[in-house]
């Protein structure tokens, strides 16, 4: 079990003069602004859980994840991993050996060296034992599907297998929790979709907890079952994937195409309130409903349509979580005061 | 402490084979290293030959002397010159992320991860020096003196260290500090000098400030006058165990601000 | 069309400059770093000098000892381009088949650059060190004989120190193309250099044989020569005769440098970037 304990993680930064003299002043001044990249942040994951972390850049997702994961230690709170902490020079090593780490920007990976060198230097690390290191080791190579590139240096591998490689040497240890910082990112579309169905194999195969934060929405409703949205070092949801996206109400945007016009007006003045918005393109070829999914199902809307047009071609939306995440920060915005950067202030 | 000491061959087998297919770099930086100093010792000869040789600084025991400092210098170049890339870039790219999600002492990994055997280069160049100079140098040469000019270098190997982890954890706080730990470092190279005659502001800073004129410069002045040479053994160490001690305490006071910036 | 391509090459060196201008916190603390390892090679000549039976050693009296350690440090700091980084940083990175097809010629690209960033240094940095310190040698320690037309005549000789050591990076950047090993050929070829140029000691102080061979050598314009005349040791004959040997050496180095980029570019062309 994660436990977050009203975190706090505040940078401090030097205010910096302007020119040479600016410059050596600052050497030895003590003004600094305070930025607060985590601020107060409190939340549980229970063993087995998958939960997605998202924000924008800044809102402090990383610094979260790295306060999990032992590389940072939080200015304020507390962190526990199954009842130790992770930055505590005394309890460390026994939380590290439960958890593996993978960042999409940085490798563990020896660069010049075939992978098996790696993964045989993180055996010894971890102190896995021979016979378990080499099971766990063949099952992750079938199940990551990394046999042809096992003897290549990993200066030769592509990102996509280089991630799986990383995900690989972060599982070596069997661990209790994996964190995943941004593990899609710079992935083309293929490569991507290929890796979230490794990760999610590794997670029904080892039960494993998995903490996940990414840019890319579609990784979460891929991955997780539980969101935690972050916006400037504050926790601003924590909830079911499916909570996130009724959070604005159960809405689909319904498209379609037909011969003739269509009459949006006519279709408002059927359903009444169950729609909630029509927009005609095209001159009235191509109109998109959006309806409200609890008052009335997308096969009455359809069917209604049928009868009263010469459809060519329907396409059907469910709202993405992008679209609800976008409401969620405006919404915010809008109640901060339209103030986003109001976490910087200076001390002396 | 046992499970490190354990893996380091591991460490040492992976870093000689990833620079494999860099083995020219190395032999060139080898030659390169050997060359530079040897050009330092054709400037002490330059130097100390401009003037007539009288007292017990002549140029054959500076060669010695300079022999001397270039053992524990060399050394500790093989084992810890990672030190250099903490204070460039390590900190500002975030490059310690890695080795503190792992179970083992992150300055451990991080160091052990180079095994820079170019640095025998300078090794072999002061082996060579001290013996073509040891029976010239002066010096009244005994087993003991041996042992204790062993132990000396041996000591000496902890202050480059320390002097370099120092430095290089100002980069917790400074982000690159290379330019810092290269002019402190650069204090080393003047500890082949006799210091006696430097002034006493600069022989204290290198004694007892920056110790390399501690550990390199006064064991070779004690074998050389006949001073009792266990005297600087024992000063070698204070200097070793305090410097290492101190730069253990700002690697970890810094390691506690790292900030993993970089992405 | 001349003058149009002049002003392109200006612009190089106008970049030159103020990327100096960006990384002049690292550039002072490189000049801090060179001041201390001067102030302590001072400590050295000053052991040394207690030593002589002479006032002077070498023909050097103590103050103009310390002046030319403090003259070298700076020029060498002022004059240090990395050129050859450079081209080594374009061919590793595989941009170097893109410098090719531009319309402007590399050499003289990064020269302008390397000239810019020379003046930004040896202006911003050099000027106000080098005056400060002889403040300090002239009134603290008794230094005479510095002329102002002296002083004058120590910036063209810079000027020239500078053309020649990015010619020498040039020169040895074309390495780059046959090996990684960049660093050490650029750490090997700097300290032999600077030993041979007056860097770390004054020529004079150089067995005779040594002395004379170097003075066939194109090495004393970079350090020796730029300090000498500050110091009012060269003669308005022989600073004319180095003046010119130290052009012509430019001048024989370039062409040098030119064959040699041009069979590297064989070399990409054949074997690729």
């Amino acid at each position: 079990m994660i436990e977050l304990k009203n975190v706090e993680k505040y940078f401090t930064k030097p205010i910096r003069g302007k020119g040479v003299w600016g410059m050596l002043k600052s050497l030895f001044s003590r003004k600094h602004t305070v930025v607060k990249a985590v601020d107060g942040v409190s939340f549980t994951v229970n063993d087995g859980e998958a939960v997605g972390y998202i924000g924008a850049n800044g809102a402090g997702k990383s610094t979260t994840i790295k306060m999990m994961s032992g590389i940072l230690t939080p200015t304020g709170g507390e962190i526990l991993i199954d009842g130790k902490h992770p930055y505590k020079s005394k309890e460390r090593n026994a939380v590290l050996k439960t958890i593996g780490v993978v960042f999409g920007q940085k490798t563990q990976l020896w660069y010049d060296l075939p992978l098996t060198e790696t993964y045989e230097l993180l055996k010894y690390i971890y102190d896995v034992p021979d016979d378990e290191y080499k099971t766990r080791l063949g099952e992750l190579v079938e199940l990551l599907d990394m046999k042809s590139f096992m003897d290549a240096p990993v200066r030769t591998l592509s990102l996509g297998q280089r991630m799986r490689a990383d995900l690989a040497a972060a599982m070596l240890h069997n661990p209790k929790t994996l964190f995943l910082d941004e593990p899609t990112i710079g992935l083309d579309v293929l490569v991507k979709r290929n890796l979230i169905d490794a990760i999610n194999k590794l997670k029904t195969e080892y039960n494993t907890t998995l903490i996940l934060t990414t840019h890319a929405m579609s990784d979460i409703e891929l991955l997780c079952e539980r969101v935690i949205i972050l916006d400037a070092g504050k926790v601003l949801f924590d909830g079911s994937l499916e909570a996130v996206k009724h959070m604005f109400g159960d809405s689909r945007d319904i498209k379609v195409i037909a011969k003739a016009p269509i009459d949006a007006d006519g279709v408002k003045s059927s359903f009444g309130e169950a729609i909630l918005k029509t927009t005609a393109e095209d001159g009235g070829h191509s109109v998109t409903v959006t309806i409200d999914a609890t008052k009335l199902t997308t096969g009455e809307l359809l069917n209604y349509m049928f009868n009263h047009n010469e459809v060519a071609d329907v396409k059907i939306s469910e709202t993405g979580i992008e679209q609800v995440v976008e409401k969620i920060y405006e919404k915010n915005r809008i109640a901060a005061g339209g103030n986003g950067d109001g976490d910087a202030q200076g001390t002396d | 402490m046992i499970k490190e000491l354990k893996l380091y061959p591991k460490y040492v087998s992976m870093s000689l084979r990833s620079g494999l297919s860099y083995k020219a770099d190395s032999i060139i930086m080898m030659i390169s290293f050997a060359i530079s100093e040897i050009i330092s010792l054709a400037t002490v000869y330059l130097i100390v030959g401009s003037v007539p040789q009288t007292g017990i600084w002549t140029f054959n025991a500076l060669a010695f002397l300079f022999g001397f400092t270039l053992v524990p210098k060399a050394i500790d170049h093989v084992f810890t010159d990672e030190l250099w890339i903490l204070a460039y870039w390590a900190v500002r790219r975030g490059e310690l992320d890695i080795y503190l999600t792992r179970p083992l002492n992150p300055l451990y990994q991080f160091v052990a991860k180079t095994f820079k055997w170019d640095g025998i280069g300078e090794f072999v160049v002061g082996i060579v020096i001290m013996c073509i100079f040891a029976p010239m140098s002066g010096i009244a040469w005994s087993f003991g003196g041996v042992m204790a000019l062993l132990l000396c270098g041996f000591f000496g190997i902890f202050v480059f260290t320390g002097i370099k982890l120092i430095f290089a954890s100002l980069a917790f706080w400074i982000k690159s500090s290379g330019i810092i730990l290269n002019t402190v470092y650069g204090f080393s190279g003047y500890a082949k000098y006799p210091l006696k005659y430097m002034g006493k502001a600069f022989m204290s800073i290198m004694f007892y400030v920056i110790p390399f004129g501690l550990v390199l410069y006064y064991p070779i002045e004690c074998l050389i006058t006949g001073e009792n040479i266990w005297w600087s053994v024992l000063w070698s160490a204070i200097a070793a165990i305090v410097v290492i001690t101190l730069g253990l305490f700002v690697w970890h006071r810094g390691i506690r601000r790292y900030e993993s910036s970089g992405n | 069309m001349r003058k149009g391509r002049i002003r392109k090459y200006l612009i190089f060196m106008r970049s030159g400059f103020q990327t100096m201008l960006a990384y002049r916190g690292a550039i002072i603390l490189w000049f801090i770093g060179a001041i201390i390892s001067a102030v302590l090679m001072g400590l050295v000549w000053w052991a040394i000098y207690s030593f002589s039976p002479d006032s002077a050693i070498a023909g050097y009296t103590f103050p103009q000892m310390l002046m030319y350690v403090i003259l070298s440090a700076v020029v060498g700091e002022a004059i240090y381009t990395d050129t050859l980084g450079e081209i080594s940083d374009d061919v590793k990175q595989g941009l170097i088949g893109m410098r090719l097809m531009k319309p402007i010629n590399y050499r003289m690209q990064l020269g302008f650059s390397a000239m810019g960033s020379f003046l930004a240094r040896i202006l911003i940095i050099g000027v106000p060190v080098i005056t400060v310190g002889t403040i300090i040698v002239v009134f603290g320690f008794g230094l005479e004989g510095i002329q102002w037309y002296n002083i004058l005549l120590f910036l063209p000789a810079c000027v020239l120190s500078a053309i020649m050591f990015d010619t020498f990076g040039f020169l040895f950047g074309q390495l780059a193309f046959r090996t990684q090993a960049m660093f050490g050929v650029s750490s090997m070829s700097q300290i032999i250099m600077s030993f041979l140029s007056g860097g770390i000691v004054p020529i004079a102080l150089f067995p005779v044989w040594a002395q004379t061979a170097l003075a066939y050598t194109p090495f004393p314009t970079l350090v020796s020569l730029p300090v000498q005349i500050f110091l009012g040791q060269v003669g308005w004959m022989d600073m004319l005769i180095a003046f010119a040997v130290s052009i012509a050496w430019i001048l024989v180095l370039n062409v040098l440098a030119h064959f040699a980029y041009k069979s590297s570019v064989k070399h990409v062309v054949v074997f690729g970037g």
